[in-house]
């Protein structure tokens, strides 16, 4: 593994990644390896996250393919010289500008245990899209999913340009001693400075998607049944583990008893009784459920639904709190991303208040609005920062492709999906092909102070 | 790890957080003021170039006013257009919302610029990060003392302590300004810098873009127009003294081309500035005594070693700053000119290109530069160099002009820097761009919700084998009014009616 980056370097430098026909193999061979081994994916899911087929086909296979099939329709599009303007003074008309993307060179892709398929394929998507070489180190918590994308990987990549790296924190310090042209890394803040050093050793760009507190804010002009539906999903989802997750609620209080009748309903409703219910989740290991048990035994007294935990199963079932007034800052619900069913509701006096509760913390990586009031939303929509916001909804702007993912300030920098993809992993190279029939002799010394007025015109 | 200047970044993020600088019109005020502030202080501005650099007005303003001028009216100009939502297609299975992005402003923008373009490396992000929506740090080089002092006596003037702050200083008060939070750092200067600054800006997961340099190559092939390369080269490789990131480095050409590219380069400096450029009112100064003595040093070096011969040029005189504009020839790889970044106005020629691919082995074996260029007529040879190296920018048959065209993202790749600037590229990196995903409410397929039946995942399996195009949303009603026209037509045309010609299409997309 120790010359891994210059041995994927001496492969790109040779070409093999450069032309369009290459990079539609791969991304079809990919499409290919989801799609053929649709039941090995789900099984090794459920083994490492007790997550359910449904979910695991609509969270992570389905997103694959969407981002694939979007790189596949426009990347001729998106390869091509892109011509710019040339100013009169450079000859226009006769000189030409382009930008032009061209390949960084070998990509580090290191990817976490929530979306353990999704994300180091998404990454590899786009990496191999823009026409580089690509490592990827998945998760050793996830464990058989990343055993399993080791096994697949080499049966449908080109492996020479394609390795996956098995292994912890020693293997992710020797990948991080070399150079790398970027590194996509998908995980917590505290590793996220850790990558950046490393980064900065080589100068190396980095894109790092990080996470935090997404709250969710329930205005009291709100679509209620849609509102309470949409927020369980999102939240149940993958038991809370999920990067965008609803972290907490933020209720306007004129409907929080409507609010939280509702969702307790919701809840039942989805999966009756959630430690039998085949479409109800785990945690990841034992040791985050008891990170997250050990949250709810600090704030017992305000469970207002669920709170049930076995240790052994991994399990936590969908857990509601309420806080009123001032309680919440004293939970340490709120010093940390909860990463799991635990749902803290606040119950506010007006969006405004809800507004200063957000702005007084880390900008996350998603926020969610329910609310029917146009002009409250875009008011809202100005008001605040976040990665990306949806708008009655949660975690959707991850599966449209053209929606450019990332966060802001602590929950990371440099999103990608989509054209942004494509231009996160290329370098945009300026191109300026200047004529030599025409020199005005302006331009140089020595310098007429009376031609200022004239080059003032030409130049931009 | 407390900083002396916390309260003062404090006092722009509370500007920041009170959502001041949001509206259009605000940002408009900040462009305007600066607008103002050139159009009044322009000659203090130009006395201090020539303070620091022996810049003559013409040169000040081609290459720092008239630039920032531009810059500023670009921004000015196209700033209503870069903060409306900019909508994109809707994932088709997840119509009828609408997903657009947002450009929103990221905070308090650190500024750290250079010796060399001292006014406009500072004014211009400081431009791009007001129109942004952003307060700023200004940290101006040390080393060019007088622009500093200007900065900082006439910005306050224009501008509130809350909105734009000057630090002044070296070494040590980068780093206890780097102790601060920063939501940006845009950082120009020398890549053995930019790595200290990447460093310390990972302790806040702050995003950085880095404006680096490198040794920029020149090729010069035998189809290269001999005239006007000389012309060219000579200008953009003497213009500031030769201390421009972008400045022609060194020249690869092939044993046949050097005397006769050495004798018009020769001409064309005497055309530039005269038979005595230390008489010429356009040729600039070196930065300091130090940065002269290292260059002298290094000719010296490879002229006595046998590395490097004189073709022009040569003189330092310290007390003037006056380094003459200098050719070698037959210079070797192992000379010391061709270990560093020049940086002055020292151009070595190295005789060794056979063909083309001597010069992209060359390249390629080199950390990549923040710009390539090469003069040539032969098309094949021009898309050969530029397809098989990598650089910042790739000019053909010019060098440096290109910064001056908005439209072309400007900066490096790999030791060359991270990030873009220039024109639209200059608002994003201030910017957080966010992403907005707008769902109505009047449909809500339950198939997305648990508890999840087996019809439903019947449904989803096919559902996800759909090869479904990508619609704008302004097109969403008319296509939807097609599909459901085309359904009703198929089905009353079809032998099957709609039971046949839902078949039909199952077999054809499925």
């Amino acid at each position: 593994m120790n010359n891994l980056s210059n041995e994927l370097r001496a492969t790109y430098q040779s070409g093999v990644t450069q032309p369009i026909e290459w990079r539609i193999t791969q991304l079809n061979a990919l499409h290919q390896l989801v799609e053929e081994n649709k039941q090995a994916l789900f099984d090794a899911v459920k083994e490492d996250l007790g997550r359910c087929a449904y979910e695991t086909n609509i969270g992570e296979l389905m997103n694959i393919k969407t981002q694939i099939k979007c790189i596949l329709s426009n990347l001729r599009h998106w390869m091509a010289p892109r011509s710019v303007s040339t100013p009169l003074l450079h000859g226009k008309g006769l000189s030409t500008s382009h930008i032009i993307p061209q390949p960084l060179g070998v990509v580090l892709i290191i990817t976490p245990w929530n979306y353990p398929i999704s994300l180091p394929l998404d990454g590899i998507a786009y990496v191999i899209a823009s026409g580089n070489c690509a490592v990827v180190k998945p998760s050793e918590i996830s464990e058989r999913c990343s055993a399993l994308l080791n096994e697949l990987i080499p049966k449908y990549l080109d492996n020479n340009c394609v390795k996956v790296v098995l292994g912890g924190v020693p293997e992710t310090t020797e990948l991080l001693k070399q150079r790398w042209d970027h590194i996509l890394y998908t995980g917590n803040g505290v590793v996220g400075k850790v990558i950046l050093r490393a980064a900065a050793e080589f100068l190396t760009p980095t894109t790092l998607e990080l996470g935090g507190k997404s709250p969710v804010v329930v205005d009291r002009n709100v679509s209620m049944g849609v509102a309470l539906k949409r927020i369980a999903w999102g939240k149940f989802l993958n038991c809370g583990q999920t990067c965008i997750a609803p972290d907490y609620v933020l209720v306007h209080k004129d409907v929080k008893d409507e609010f939280i009748n509702g969702l307790k309903d919701t809840i039942t409703s989805f999966y009756k009784d959630p430690k039998t219910s085949e479409d109800y989740g785990r945690i990841v290991s034992e040791r985050h459920a008891k990170r997250l048990a050990t949250l709810l035994d600090a704030d017992r007294d305000k469970i207002i639904y669920g709170g049930d935990v076995d240790l052994k199963d991994k399990y936590i079932s969908p857990t509601l709190l309420y806080f009123e007034g001032d309680a919440i800052n004293n939970s340490q619900l709120m010093h940390e991303e909860i990463f799991g069913p635990i749902l803290p509701i606040i119950s506010v006096d007006s969006l405004e208040d809800s507004v200063t509760f957000i702005n007084q913390r880390p900008k996350p990586l998603a926020l969610y609005l329910f609310s029917k009031d146009d002009a409250m939303t875009q008011l809202f929509i100005s008001r605040t920062s976040s990665g990306g916001l949806c708008v009655n909804d949660t975690l959707c702007h991850f599966s449209v492709p053209d929606l450019p993912f990332g966060g802001v300030g602590d929950s990371g920098f440099g999103g990608y999906h989509g054209q942004t993809g494509f231009d996160r992993f290329s370098h945009l190279r300026a191109i300026l092909n200047k004529t030599t029939i025409i020199d005005p002799s302006l331009r140089y010394p020595p310098y007429d102070y009376g031609n200022v007025k004239i080059l003032g015109y030409l130049a931009p | 790890m407390s900083s002396k200047y916390q309260p003062l970044v404090d006092n722009l993020r509370k500007t920041y957080e009170r959502k001041t600088t949001i509206p259009l019109a605000w940002r408009k005020t900040q462009l305007e003021v600066l607008m103002k502030m050139m159009k009044e202080r322009e000659d203090e501005f130009h006395t201090a170039l020539q303070i620091d650099l022996g810049k003559g007005f013409f040169e000040s303003w081609l290459t720092e006013t008239s630039l920032i001028n531009g810059n500023i009216q670009y921004f000015y100009d196209n700033l209503e257009k870069w903060m409306k939502p900019q909508e994109v297609p809707c994932t088709p299975m997840l119509l009828p919302a609408k997903s657009y992005v947002i450009r929103e402003p990221l905070g308090v923008i650190l500024v750290i610029a250079p010796w060399n373009y001292p006014f406009q490396l500072a004014i211009v992000p400081l431009a791009a990060a007001l129109a942004a929506g952003n307060t700023v740090v200004i940290k101006p080089s040390e080393i060019a003392t007088a622009t500093s002092k200007a900065l900082a006596k006439i910005i306050p003037e224009y501008f509130d302590k809350s909105v734009v702050n000057i630090v002044e200083g070296g070494v040590a008060e980068t780093t206890e300004l780097l102790k601060c939070k920063f939501d940006h750092i845009f950082f120009t200067g020398s890549p053995r810098v930019g790595q200290i600054i990447y460093e310390a800006a990972a302790k806040h997961l702050t995003p950085v873009t880095l404006e680096l340099g490198g040794k920029s190559p020149v090729v010069v092939d035998e189809t290269a127009d001999l005239d006007v390369t000389a012309k060219r080269l000579a200008w953009t490789k003497f213009m500031n003294c030769g201390q421009t990131c972008v400045a022609p480095d060194y020249v690869l050409c092939p044993a046949s081309v050097q005397d006769k590219l050495a004798s018009k380069l020769e001409k064309a400096i005497e055309g530039l500035y005269g038979k005595n450029p230390r008489d010429s009112p356009d040729f600039a100064r070196v930065i300091n005594e130090g940065m002269g003595n290292r260059l002298f040093r290094m000719v010296k070096d490879d002229t006595e070693k046998g590395k490097a011969e004189t073709v022009t040029g040569g003189k330092w005189e310290s007390q003037t700053r006056y380094f003459a504009p200098t050719v070698l020839k037959n210079v070797t790889t192992d000379s010391a000119v061709m270990q560093e970044e020049i940086f002055g106005p020292v151009l070595p020629i190295l005789p060794i290109l056979d063909n083309i691919e001597d010069a992209v082995n060359f390249i390629s074996e080199r950390p990549k530069p923040l710009s390539a260029i090469i003069f040539s007529k032969d098309k094949k040879n021009q898309e050969i160099l530029r397809s098989k190296t990598s650089s910042g920018s790739f000019l053909i048959n010019d060098a440096v002009v290109h910064v001056s065209n908005h439209h072309l993202p400007f900066g490096g790749v790999g030791n060359s820097g991270i990030g873009r600037f220039h024109g639209p590229y200059s608002f994003d990196i201030f910017c957080n761009l966010k992403s907005v995903h707008d769902n109505p409410t009047f449909l809500d397929p339950s198939l997305r919700y648990p508890p999840y039946t087996k019809t439903e995942q019947t449904i989803i399996k096919y559902a996800s084998k759909l090869k479904a195009p990508h619609i704008p949303q302004s097109l969403v009603p008319l296509v939807i009014g097609v599909v459901v026209g085309a359904v009703i037509v198929g089905s009353v045309t079809h032998p099957g009616g709609l039971a046949g010609f839902a078949s039909q299409l199952v077999s054809k997309f499925i």
